[in-house]
């Protein structure tokens, strides 16, 4: 017996609790390469990605984009290990899970909200939003894209994290008000001035009764 | 003379449509098609609407993009050049404020443009008043003009104050 599928037919907040009680090695394999995960005593002891060796955090980041995509395949082969010790990690499965299925109902509550993908932002009160770990690891990571300005798509490109993910951050740290826009200069010449004084005094004429008051 | 445009942007059913119809002097080319989305309304602008207002000679074309923010692209576009941005902004409907700070975000982000708020159906029960939606947009109170778009005589005080603020260099 053996089990494989589509990533968008069975999601990974399905799989891996279906896998969490098995020994054996999750193979994701999506659009940028393949990820192995060991799964031993429901426990994650090893996250590989094209044999590169992934820390927890890297390893979260990968999941929490495939859980968004949908997109991929998926096989186990039962009672695989790891074929060496290197970079060994240890994240209970259930405690993952909870965290992946925050993140993925967090992000559901404020979609709509999102800052667009090529805002630029820039730096503002940044001390608030050191409050919260997650926000201040983002914002070291992204402080020298941010001090020149940054969208979310170039920061997601620059920091090889999901899109829908750095949206998240960055309207988080938006509301903290950590981050701005980065305006545009306005260019307004002086023969603009001019020709908007004049277009001000003709559109009083034309509309007599026009309020001025707010 | 160089023809001039102003923007109108904003989220859905915010009344820029209705403002284009008001002021503009030439029949209004508009793109509606049938709401494929719960969005309030039968229709809503798939392309943009485009009106013109001639003063004393000097055409200013009006175009009103469309309100979802998949057409983000087209707001750079069309803002290139512009005389200034107009957003729109619906006072009775708090759900959309969010979505009108998100596209003045890009667009103060992106274009080197002047703008202006202008609040609309401030007539109903319920509103958010011109001052909160400055207060949580981050602009300038003096930036942000309630009105009525289907008045002519209300419809043009948005207008009014963008050109205000290019000629005293306040933008």
């Amino acid at each position: 017996m053996a089990i494989f599928g589509n990533l968008s037919d069975m999601g990974l907040l399905d799989l891996i609790p279906l896998l969490a009680h098995q020994n054996g090695r999750l193979v994701l394999i999506h659009k940028n390469g393949n990820l192995d995960i060991y799964l031993s005593g429901r426990r994650i002891v090893c996250a590989q990605e094209d044999r590169r060796v992934l820390s927890p955090s890297q390893l979260e980041e990968r999941l929490f984009a495939l859980v968004e995509q949908e997109d991929g395949s998926f096989e186990f082969f039962r009672d695989e290990r790891p074929k060496h010790q290197r970079g060994c990690i240890s994240i209970p499965v259930d405690e993952l899970m909870l965290k992946l299925v925050t993140l993925k109902d967090e992000l559901e509550s404020v979609r709509a909200n999102l800052p667009l993908p090529d805002t630029v932002f820039a730096l503002a009160n940044v001390a608030v939003a050191y409050s919260e770990p997650e926000l201040a690891e983002f914002l070291d990571r992204a402080w020298p894209h941010l001090t020149e300005g940054a969208s979310a798509r170039s920061l997601a490109r620059a920091l090889g994290l999901p899109l829908e993910r750095v949206r998240y951050l960055l309207y988080k740290l938006r509301t903290l008000g950590a981050i701005q826009p980065k305006a545009q200069k306005t260019e307004t010449t002086g023969e603009r001035r001019g020709l908007a004084g004049r277009l001000l005094g003709m559109l009083k004429r034309r509309f007599r009764n026009l309020s001025w008051s707010l | 003379m160089e023809p001039l445009k102003v923007i109108v942007t904003g989220p859905v059913g915010a009344g820029k449509s209705t403002l284009i119809r008001t002021l503009s002097e030439t029949e209004v080319v508009d793109t509606d098609a049938v709401a494929t989305e719960a969005i309030g309304k039968a229709t809503t602008t798939v392309a943009l609407d485009h009106g013109t207002l001639r003063l004393d000679g000097q055409l200013l074309h009006l175009f009103g993009t469309p309100g979802q923010d998949r057409f983000d692209f087209m707001w750079e576009i069309l803002s290139k050049g512009a005389l200034g941005i107009l957003l729109m902004v619906r006072a009775d409907r708090p759900k959309t404020i969010p979505a009108a700070r998100n596209i003045l975000d890009f667009v103060v982000s992106r274009t080197p443009v002047p703008h202006v708020v202008g609040v609309t159906h401030l007539d109903q029960p319920r509103v958010w008043q011109p001052e909160e939606i400055a207060l949580f947009l981050g602009t300038p109170l003096e930036r942000v003009v309630g009105f009525d778009p289907r008045k002519p005589e209300e419809a043009a005080r948005p207008l009014a104050r963008l050109l205000e603020l290019i000629g005293t260099e306040s933008v």
